[in-house]
């Protein structure tokens, strides 16, 4: 009697062990995925963004080409810029610190190449005044807004997710399933946000 | 500055909650005596009275305005469900007005949590960074582009700004977005003045053709099958062809549960031989809360619209930097 009474102790704590080894592992893998999904969520919604930037620009180059004839260099600067960033994506599986170094890099060419391009439109008053490149100007204001937004955003979920999986004991377990840390945006110098034009 | 406050709101003062707005009114006193504004300090005023969308702790909006304004975006939301919230404050610091509108938003959760459709209007008079700042949930961006944000700010509100009338401009930029909401889209391109994003191009003339013709091939459709039931047939009985639709009867009504059954009446004129044809009735719509009664903000009705609404605060939308910003 004894010895079975021992026996069924025995499993029932390994039972009981099982039971709550399989709630730890199972909480903090989900709390992983789930992070990891709203990283990646942000990092879309970053891209969307420049995106958006990078779909403006052949609308504000067919603009200003109208009036600013002396400036074909600018202009240029800026469609290679734009074909340029558009060649660079990240996969989001894949955000590491070289990665969005590269896409962040593209991304401030473009941004100082626009800047370069609305400093010459303020020698053609014309172009300033016309109503078609206010508006464009209005949008690629938004645009650089969104994106300031949208990366602060993406730098909040990022920073959450790497605390998480870096902190004991869930560093156990991210190691295992190959949860890595994701890259932060870092203050470009001088091109975070696009030049303010008075109106 | 307190004083004029005291005086325009005397009234709610003595109405009632007045320990409320006499501690609202002696804390924003230590604000203005500050002057700057920042995320915390700014009055969110819907969260006493969920009529009011203006915070004017500087009491740059007229009262007459404010009034106009929470009337016209009462009905607003009352018919779109659209959240707007208005903000004219003198200075906002050392903040930069576009990112400051964006967290304001972001805190107070302008907009219904399911449409991210709030809009927040934002007014600086310091002139180190004056503006009207517009910044549109993410429902929003759809219908009110950026572009259309600034169109209504220069088309509206920075010509009588400029003049340091920010009080009307204030009242008729919100005049203005509420009206460009709520009209179509052939309306929206007059309020804007110019042309309406959705339609740079012309209708083409064949899809016109097509718009017009529609009806009438309805209209033919419909009377040639009047036709087919009320023409001459050939009698079954006595096979002359004076057999013919005479009524239709009521079998059992159509209720909202149930569909009902007519009987056509069939019968010719030179025998009398009588044909009837069971017809089903559609089940009736709409009664006993069956149909969809779309009746907007139903919340909003039961409140008097002359302050003795209940607090609330927005609904828990989202913006993501959308709208734009006027400089003046």
């Amino acid at each position: 009697m004894g010895k079975s009474k021992g026996i069924w102790i025995t499993r029932g704590v390994i039972i009981l062990l099982v039971v709550i080894g399989y709630s730890f592992f199972k909480g903090r893998y989900n709390t992983m995925v789930t992070q990891k999904e709203s990283v990646k969520t942000a990092w879309r919604q970053v891209e969307n963004q420049y995106q958006r930037r990078l779909d403006l620009i052949p609308n504000l180059v067919n603009t200003v080409k109208g009036y600013a004839t002396h400036e074909q260099e600018t202009l240029q600067g800026v469609v290679e810029a734009r074909a340029k960033a558009s060649s660079v994506n990240i996969n989001p599986e894949n955000l590491t610190e070289e990665s969005l170094r590269q896409f962040q890099n593209a991304q401030s060419e473009v941004s100082s190449a626009l800047s370069r391009l609305l400093v010459t439109v303020e020698r053609y008053p014309d172009l300033k005044a016309n109503q078609n490149f206010l508006e464009l100007q209005a949008q690629l204001e938004g645009t650089e807004n969104r994106i300031a937004v949208a990366r602060q955003r993406y730098n909040e979920v990022a920073q959450e997710y790497n605390t998480y999986i870096r902190t004991f004991p869930t560093n156990i377990i991210a190691g295992m399933f190959g949860f890595t840390p994701k890259a932060y945006f870092t203050a470009d110098a001088g091109a975070e946000r696009a030049p303010t034009v008075e109106f | 500055m307190l004083l004029p406050y005291v005086i325009l709101n005397l009234q709610k003062v003595v109405k009632g909650r007045g320990i409320f707005l006499l501690l609202f009114l002696l804390f924003s006193y230590t604000i203005i005596s500050g002057a700057e504004y920042s995320l915390e300090t700014i009055p969110n005023v819907r969260l006493s009275n969920r009529n009011y969308y203006v915070s004017n702790p500087d009491g740059i909006i007229s009262q007459t305005d404010v009034n106009r304004i929470n009337s016209t975006l009462r009905s607003l939301e009352d018919s779109l469900s659209i959240e707007v919230a208005v903000v004219a404050v003198g200075s906002i610091g050392i903040n930069e007005p576009r990112m400051f509108a964006t967290d304001l938003f972001q805190k107070w959760g302008i907009g219904k949590k399911a449409d991210d459709n709030g809009l927040l209007i934002l007014l600086i008079t310091d002139p180190s960074q004056r503006s009207v700042v517009f910044e549109t949930g993410y429902g929003l961006e759809g219908v009110l582009p950026d572009a259309i944000c600034y169109r209504l700010q220069q088309r509206y509100m920075i010509p009588l700004m400029r003049e340091g009338n920010f009080s009307e401009g204030m009242a008729e930029g919100v005049a203005a977005v509420s009206e460009y909401l709520k009209a179509s889209d052939y309306e929206r391109a007059e309020i804007a003045g110019g042309k309406t994003p959705l339609t740079d191009s012309e209708l083409p003339i064949g899809l016109l053709v097509l718009i017009f013709l529609f009806p009438v091939g309805i209209m033919v459709l419909a009377l040639y099958a009047n036709y087919l039931k009320h023409r001459k047939r050939k009698c079954p009985n006595c096979g002359k062809k004076t057999f013919r639709y005479i009524k239709t009867e009521t079998v059992q009504a159509a209720t909202t549960r149930s569909a009902g059954i007519a009987e056509e009446i069939y019968r010719c004129s030179n025998c009398g031989y009588t044909e009837r044809k069971r017809k089903n009735i559609n089940r009736l719509n709409g009664g006993g809360g069956m149909g969809p009664v779309i009746f907007g903000g139903m919340g909003g009705l039961g409140d008097g619209r002359s302050g003795g609404g209940f607090g609330g605060s927005f609904g828990g939308g989202r913006s993501g930097g959308g709208g734009s910003i006027s400089r003046f």
